[in-house]
């Protein structure tokens, strides 16, 4: 399985990539973008299983790459771990599509309970 | 003219001390006013109006006021106009248009327009009319409740507690750390580093993380799992940048405020200091992590009344 982790910043890129490996995951290829335009492209080249973003980013945020992926026609399931807590946001990332919102800070227990679907 | 007007201040046996609801019934008739004053008495207070536009003047003044009930015909103003009016001037008032059976469509059209709560047909039995005036004080308090909170009751909403939980969370999650209390936080000689959010909407101001460079780069290395040395100062400030983030998006869940986060910022130096134009110190707690110290401060910004009813 290839996941895809969206978020601007490195360190909590590494924080995802840990707590995947924490839950498990280690096995699968886990490959990065620093904003939704870059993931948009990432996507259609590199197809992955699974995208993990993040909500507030530059230039494209989570949902709107989200509402992008989902106008094009791309059926990704996607998940969003984010400090955007209100269930107001959840609300329209479920409404969007979304699987889950994983609110940070986060354990590799959270992780793992919202990618259950996806354990090997 | 008013007739009746405060019919009833008496106490219900089971609702003793407590004040019954207020409602304001309107017809040009005094007599129908007179009747419902006398039949309603126990159970509202009965306030009483003879015109839309002496409603109206009465809602002015009186706040108090949480249901009107109002007959359709009336010369001048007939009472879906009048409802419409109030769901304009004062939409937290519950509205109950009583008609006849041949205003039935305008009755239907007000109700459509989502101008009134409930109609009811005349003649209205007594039970009929008290039930659907409950249903109303009921709905107008339900309607208060599912209001955003105003800025002044959000201020109240968050302690040190909170900020401590939320950060004590955040240290363990993402650094394996723990996060100790600390009685002050010393702005020393060494470089000290702030990182903070502001949030802007219903609630205004910032999240500020002081603490020292050192410390900082320490706890970046946890985060980036390498050595400190290791770390450039963007990767320390990125780092830093998402703990205040998490703070700044946990905070705002606390508040429950309706506020936008902006992207988290990082500021570097000796003797700085962070500050948002109108806004106050709200809150500040100190931490020690790792023999370090650091701080964490509240900004926040008073609009409108919030300051007169703030404490």
């Amino acid at each position: 399985m290839k996941i895809l982790i969206v978020d601007d910043s490195k360190a909590m890129r590494l924080i995802v990539m840990r707590a995947l490996r924490q839950a498990g995951f280690g096995d699968h290829a886990l490959i990065e973008a620093s904003n939704g335009i870059e993931a948009l492209a990432l996507i259609k080249r590199a197809a992955p299983d699974l995208i993990l973003a993040d909500w507030n980013m530059p230039q494209m945020s989570g949902i709107e790459l989200l509402r992008s992926l989902t106008a094009a026609g791309l059926r990704v399931s996607f998940g969003f771990i984010t400090s955007e807590v209100s269930d107001a946001a959840r609300q329209i990332a479920l409404e969007a599509g979304a699987l889950f919102v994983v609110t940070k800070p986060f354990t590799a227990e959270i992780i793992r309970a919202n990618l259950a679907a996806f354990a090997a | 003219m008013l007739m009746a007007q405060n019919g009833g201040v008496g106490r219900t046996a089971e609702g003793e001390g407590q004040a019954l609801p207020r409602i304001l019934c309107v017809d040009d008739e005094p007599r129908i006013l007179d009747g419902l004053a006398l039949n309603l008495r126990r159970q509202f207070q009965v306030k009483t109006a003879v015109s839309g536009a002496d409603a109206l003047a009465i809602l002015e003044q009186d706040d108090s006021i949480v249901v009107v009930v109002s007959d359709m015909r009336m010369p001048g103003m007939n009472g879906a106009e009048l409802l419409h009016q109030i769901s304009i001037r004062a939409p937290d008032v519950t509205r109950v248009l009583l008609t006849g059976h041949s205003d039935m469509e305008a009755a239907a059209a007000a109700v459509n327009e989502g101008q009134i709560f409930r109609f009811l047909i005349k003649p209205c039995p007594p039970d009929t009319l008290t039930a659907a005036l409950h249903a109303s004080v009921e709905h107008h308090h339900r309607r208060l409740a599912e209001r955003p909170a105003p800025r002044s009751a959000l201020a109240a909403k968050f302690g040190e507690g909170d900020v401590r939980k939320i950060m004590a969370s955040i240290w363990s999650t993402v650094f394996g750390l723990e996060l100790g209390a600390s009685s002050s936080f010393r702005d020393g000689e060494e470089s000290i580093v702030t990182a903070f959010v502001l949030l802007s909407g219903n609630w205004d101001g910032a999240l500020l993380l002081e603490c020292s460079r050192e410390l900082a780069h320490r706890c970046a290395a946890r985060m980036f799992d390498v050595a400190p040395e290791a770390l450039s100062e963007d990767e320390v400030n990125d780092a830093l940048g998402e703990v205040v983030n998490m703070a700044g998006g946990n905070f705002k869940n606390l508040i429950h405020g309706d506020s936008i986060l902006s992207l988290p910022a990082v500021v570097d130096g000796r003797g700085h200091s962070v500050k948002v134009p109108g806004s106050r110190m709200a809150l500040r707690v100190a931490f020690e992590s790792d023999g370090a110290a650091l701080q964490v401060s509240i900004l926040q910004r008073d609009v409108g009344n919030a300051r007169v009813e703030g404490s």
